[in-house]
Formats: C-alpha cells, sequence, structure tokens
C-alpha cells in the first residue's frame, strides 16, 4: 500500500517528466513545478534539473581542478571547509571525507578563475549542497554560474549591497504583515539576523538536506532576490511565536539565529511565489527607497544565458503584458472618472452656495416685503428686530 | 522578592576566523565542544553565573571572525567586555590582536572592559606563541591577559569570573565616586 504521500510525489514525478520528455525541454513548465508541492522531489530528478535551470551546458564542463591557483581567500577556505558538511553528512564520514578534498577544488576553483570575486563566509556551504544532490564537475559549474550572477553582491569586496539587500527585508514585512512589522520595529531588532539566510540560501540553517534542496528547487527557478521574500515569509509564518517573545532586539535576534524550526516550506515558497509576482524587485526598492546599484546582478534578471526556448511562453508572455495594458488603462479611466466627480461635486455645491447668499441679501428681503401679507409681514418684523439688536445701522434705516 | 539576577552585563567575543570564538561560548553556556560551527553574522547565548552567591545573567555575543563581517559593529554598543581570542597555534591571530582592538576603540563604549584570551592551549606541540610576549603586550596596554583551552575547558570558567569581577567592580566604582561628589552629582541633575 503506497501513502498518500508517495502517490502525491509519484503524480508529481509525472508531471516533471513530462516537461523533460517535451522537445525542447519546457524551462518554465519545470520553475512551475518548483513551487509547488515537493518541488523536484529527490536527488535523482534534481541532479538533471538543477543544471537545466542555469542553462549549463553539461557536455563541455571544463577541467577545473587544473584552474587551482593560490588565491587570496586559500587560508579561510581550508578552514572553513575543514568545519564544514557535518549536519549534511550525519553518521556518514566516509561520504564527509570523500566530499571535503571536492568542496576545497570546486570552491578554489571559482575564485582561481573569477579573481574579482571576494569569498565570504558561507559560500562554502552553497557549494556543499550542489555537491551533494550533484557531482563535482556538475557542482563546479553550478557554483560558477552563480556565483557570477545570483551572488554577484556578496561577492563584492565589502558587503555594502548585502547591507542594502537585508534593509529591504523590513519595508517589504510591512507590506504583508503589519503586526509584525510594528512589533518588530518597537523591538530595534537590525535584520542581520538574515544575513545567512541571504548569503546561504538558508542551508546554514537548516538540519536536512533534503529540506535544504527542497529551499533551492525554488531559488534555483526565481528571481534573484527571492532569498528576501523567502526571509520574510518565514519570519510571518512563525507570527504567532514571535508576537509572544518579549518585544526587545536580544530575544527577537536570538529567536531568528538559531537553527530554523521544522517550517512547511512547500506552504511558504508558494506564499514567497505569489508575493513575488505581487511586489515586484523594482516596485519593492521605489517603495522603500533602498536601491541596489544600478549594475548589480540583482537588477538584471532576467539573464541573457537564461532559455525562454517555448512558443506557448512567448505567448504567456504577450498575454501578460495585454493584461499589465489593461490594467494600466482602467487605472487613468478610473483617475477621470474621479476628475469629473471632482467638478461636477464642487459646481453644485458653489450654486447652492451662491442661491443661498442671494436669498438672504437685503435687497431680495426688501423686495419681497412689500408683497408679503400682514401675517407674513409680523413674521419678517420679528426677525428684523432680532437683527435690529445686532445692528445699530440697521435701525436707523428702518426708522427713515 | 527577589530579583532574576542581580546584574546583566553584555560581553562579546572577537578575534580572527577559527581562533574558537564559537567553542568558547559552547563551553562556557552549554558545556560542550564544537569545532564544528561556523558563525555568519552575530549569534549570542544567554549564562547566568553566580558571585557570592548572586545571580549574574551574561549575554555573550559571538561574531563572524572573517574580515567582511566587520562593516557591521552595532553589536558593540552598550557592551560591558570585550574578549579578544588568538590562537596560540596561530601567530598571525596574535598578530591581529591590536586590530580587533582597534575595533573595539572604534565602536565600544570608552571604558568597555577587555580580555586578551590564547586559545587552544591544549596543543602544546603545536603551539608558537610565547605567553611572555603575549602578557607583555597585555601589560603594556593595561589589559588582563589569559591562556585557555575550550577543548579541554582549562580556565575557561576563571577568565570569564574575572571579567564579570571587573565589571562589577567598575559599577561600585561609579557608584563610590557620585556618593562622594554630591556637588557633581546635583549639577549633573541640574
Amino acid at each position: 500500500m503506497f501513502t498518500d504521500r508517495e502517490r502525491l510525489e509519484a503524480q508529481k514525478i509525472r508531471v516533471i517528466k513530462d516537461c523533460l520528455n517535451e522537445t525542447p525541454i519546457d524551462i518554465e513548465g519545470l520553475k512551475r513545478c518548483s513551487v509547488e508541492e515537493f518541488g523536484f522531489v529527490n536527488k535523482v530528478l534534481r541532479k538533471r534539473i538543477w543544471p537545466l535551470l542555469l542553462n549549463i551546458d553539461t557536455n563541455n564542463i571544463i577541467n577545473h581542478s587544473e584552474k587551482i591557483i593560490n588565491h587570496k581567500d586559500t587560508d579561510q577556505v581550508t578552514k572553513d571547509v575543514e568545519r564544514s558538511m557535518w549536519r549534511f553528512t550525519k553518521g556518514n564520514s566516509q561520504l564527509r571525507n570523500r566530499k571535503k578534498p571536492e568542496l576545497t577544488r570546486i570552491v578554489n576553483a571559482v575564485l582561481s578563475i573569477h579573481p574579482q570575486l571576494y569569498y565570504f563566509q558561507g559560500y562554502h556551504e552553497i557549494a556543499s549542497v550542489l555537491l551533494l544532490i550533484s557531482d563535482e564537475s556538475l557542482a563546479f559549474a553550478m557554483l560558477e554560474r552563480l556565483s557570477i550572477y545570483h551572488f554577484n553582491d556578496c561577492m563584492l569586496p565589502n558587503f555594502a549591497e548585502v547591507l542594502k539587500v537585508l534593509n529591504l527585508i523590513f519595508p517589504l514585512i510591512s507590506m504583508v504583515d503589519q503586526h509584525v512589522y510594528n512589533f518588530i520595529i518597537k523591538s530595534q531588532v537590525q535584520p542581520m539576523f538574515a544575513i545567512s539566510w541571504i548569503l546561504t540560501w538558508f542551508s546554514h540553517n537548516l538540519d536536512e538536506l533534503d529540506t535544504a534542496a527542497r529551499v533551492y528547487d525554488y531559488l534555483l527557478s526565481a528571481h534573484p532576490m527571492a532569498s528576501i521574500y523567502l526571509s520574510v515569509c518565514v519570519i510571518t509564518s512563525q507570527r504567532e511565536t514571535l508576537l509572544n517573545l518579549e518585544c526587545s532586539f536580544d530575544s527577537i535576534h536570538a529567536f531568528f539565529t538559531s537553527n530554523l524550526p521544522e517550517l512547511d516550506f512547500d506552504k511558504i515558497i508558494k506564499q514567497t511565489d505569489s508575493l513575488l509576482e505581487k511586489i515586484t524587485p523594482s516596485k519593492l526598492q521605489s517603495s522603500s527607497k533602498v536601491y541596489l546599484l544600478p549594475e548589480s546582478q540583482l537588477n538584471r534578471y532576467p539573464y541573457d544565458w537564461m532559455i525562454f526556448n517555448n512558443n506557448n511562453t512567448t505567448t504567456n508572455s504577450k498575454s501578460s503584458k495585454l493584461i499589465t495594458n489593461n490594467k494600466g488603462t482602467n487605472q487613468k479611466r478610473q483617475q477621470i472618472y474621479k476628475f469629473i466627480f471632482f467638478i461636477l461635486f464642487g459646481s453644485i455645491s458653489l450654486f447652492g452656495t451662491f442661491v443661498f447668499l442671494s436669498i438672504k441679501s437685503p435687497n431680495t428681503f426688501k423686495h419681497i416685503n412689500s408683497f408679503l401679507s400682514p401675517l407674513l409681514f409680523n413674521l419678517f418684523n420679528n426677525r428684523f428686530n432680532q437683527n435690529n439688536i445686532t445692528n445699530g445701522e440697521t435701525v436707523s434705516n428702518f426708522n427713515q | 522578592m527577589s530579583k532574576e539576577y542581580e546584574h546583566l552585563f553584555k560581553f562579546v567575543l572577537a578575534g580572527d576566523s577559527g581562533v574558537g570564538k564559537t567553542s568558547i561560548l559552547f563551553r562556557i553556556t552549554d558545556d560542550t565542544f564544537t569545532e564544528t560551527h561556523i558563525t555568519i553574522g552575530i549569534e549570542f547565548k544567554i549564562k547566568t553565573v553566580y558571585i557570592e552567591g548572586k545571580p549574574i545573567k551574561l549575554q555573550i555575543w559571538d561574531t563572524a571572525g572573517e574580515k567582511r563581517f566587520r562593516v557591521h559593529n552595532s553589536h558593540y554598543r552598550g557592551c560591558h567586555g570585550v574578549i579578544i581570542v588568538y590562537d596560540v597555534t596561530d601567530q598571525r591571530s596574535f598578530e591581529n590582536v591590536p586590530s580587533w582592538i582597534e575595533d573595539i576603540r572604534r565602536y565600544a563604549n570608552e571604558n568597555v572592559i577587555k580580555i586578551i584570551i590564547g586559545n587552544k592551549n591544549d596543543l602544546v606541540s603545536q603551539k608558537v606563541v610565547d605567553p611572555f610576549l603575549a602578557q607583555e603586550f597585555a601589560d603594556s596596554l593595561d589589559i588582563p591577559f589569559k591562556e585557555i583551552s575550550a577543548k579541554q575547558s582549562i580556565n575557561i570558567e576563571e577568565a570569564f569570573i574575572s571579567l564579570v569581577k571587573l565589571c562589577i567592580n567598575r559599577i561600585e566604582e561609579t557608584s563610590l565616586k557620585k556618593t562622594q561628589s554630591p556637588e557633581k552629582n546635583n549639577c549633573i541633575i541640574n
């Protein structure tokens, strides 16, 4: 008997294989699969799909070992690799000992070939995930691609751009959950607690390789700034626990920097993708007034090496553009309607005021007075007397 | 009614990557040893120690040692003490201690209390930093110095206790000065 989960996974595998069997391969379909439950499901499929998402020519990967030189971060890499891979190879020291030299080689190779890239602590964790899911050659090629594009801002001489990315998290929270936002601002906590989420795509903070791989399914498929949106959804998904903490920077910082609890990443990834579609990275930057450098690789997505090979996809893109245009037109019409409404309302108000003032004017009053019956005369006379009390000049006129 | 703690002190662990800052933190807070943890960003743990029967709560902040993480320095704000760590088997980590002291001078309170700690003292055959030279350097700056081992749990408790006592003495000195100078005190209030 298969469990429900096994049946659903098998069903998902069929959907994925349908995308892979398309000619050419349905890359957009695969990206949609990364959002749906189970992502790419298992190691075998990931090893096949991840290079496709990064458009790696798997038949022409260079021999990276030959490229290794003694670069500026060799010592730090050695230190960090020695301390790495423990969580994802628990109870399997043979695997760990076999993979560590491979990890050292692929990291040093990328940094040797691209001297403009600066190593950061956590880089080896990204490399670990790629290596444990695929093989040394594929992991090198994928790591190189990610380093030049998705993680380029993390590999500049300083962390100025990383701090900007972190400073986008709280403004984005304010657009999602006002209570969480108010609580966080009141506590004076800094977004620094999320730095390892951004630098390692959460792999530093997750205990299980399967969970890290599930997260990578999505982040490899999505906009390179998706990790910001995922961070926000990870925070808001824990709102109940969060809002019960003491409202201070240290309790909140400690809460988020300990290892992540077991979260439903399938659900969180769906929320992330909806949020990313609703609030685009350019919209997020303009509304929060936190702008990445114009030349930032995060602002240049989609990249020119990416495949948009499906005619249906092209049609869909055009349809999306048409929808966008319609939305723009609708907004303009609404603005015109509002304008017309205000003009009419203003005109009516002015006319009413004019009529009211005309009725109250002295000339009109006298004119009416000469035609009124004695009863009405008494009524107005009474009113006139009231005016008499407040205005002496009027009395003089009456006597005359 | 008894307080949860008599004092709350915030300490920061500083020093090069790989010298054992996190190992020290785990030893003092959990009495465990780790050499597989890499700190990315800033993390902290809480520990309560007892000095003369009084509970003292320590908030110990662990920082990434890699140089590009030093762009972020707000963790020094409001801290009472900084533990500058070097590795006795790594000459360069000792030579970088002045650079960490410069960071502290720049970002921490002027009167922050410092202590210099040489870790991995259990690795006798690999030791390269001369303890007399280190003591001399620390003395020249009027900073306490201790060699410890997080792995073997040697001297760590003593190092932290001495740091806590220095912080308590600092508070008591401050209180005493205020008591002895009532005019200055009034002036400050005005």
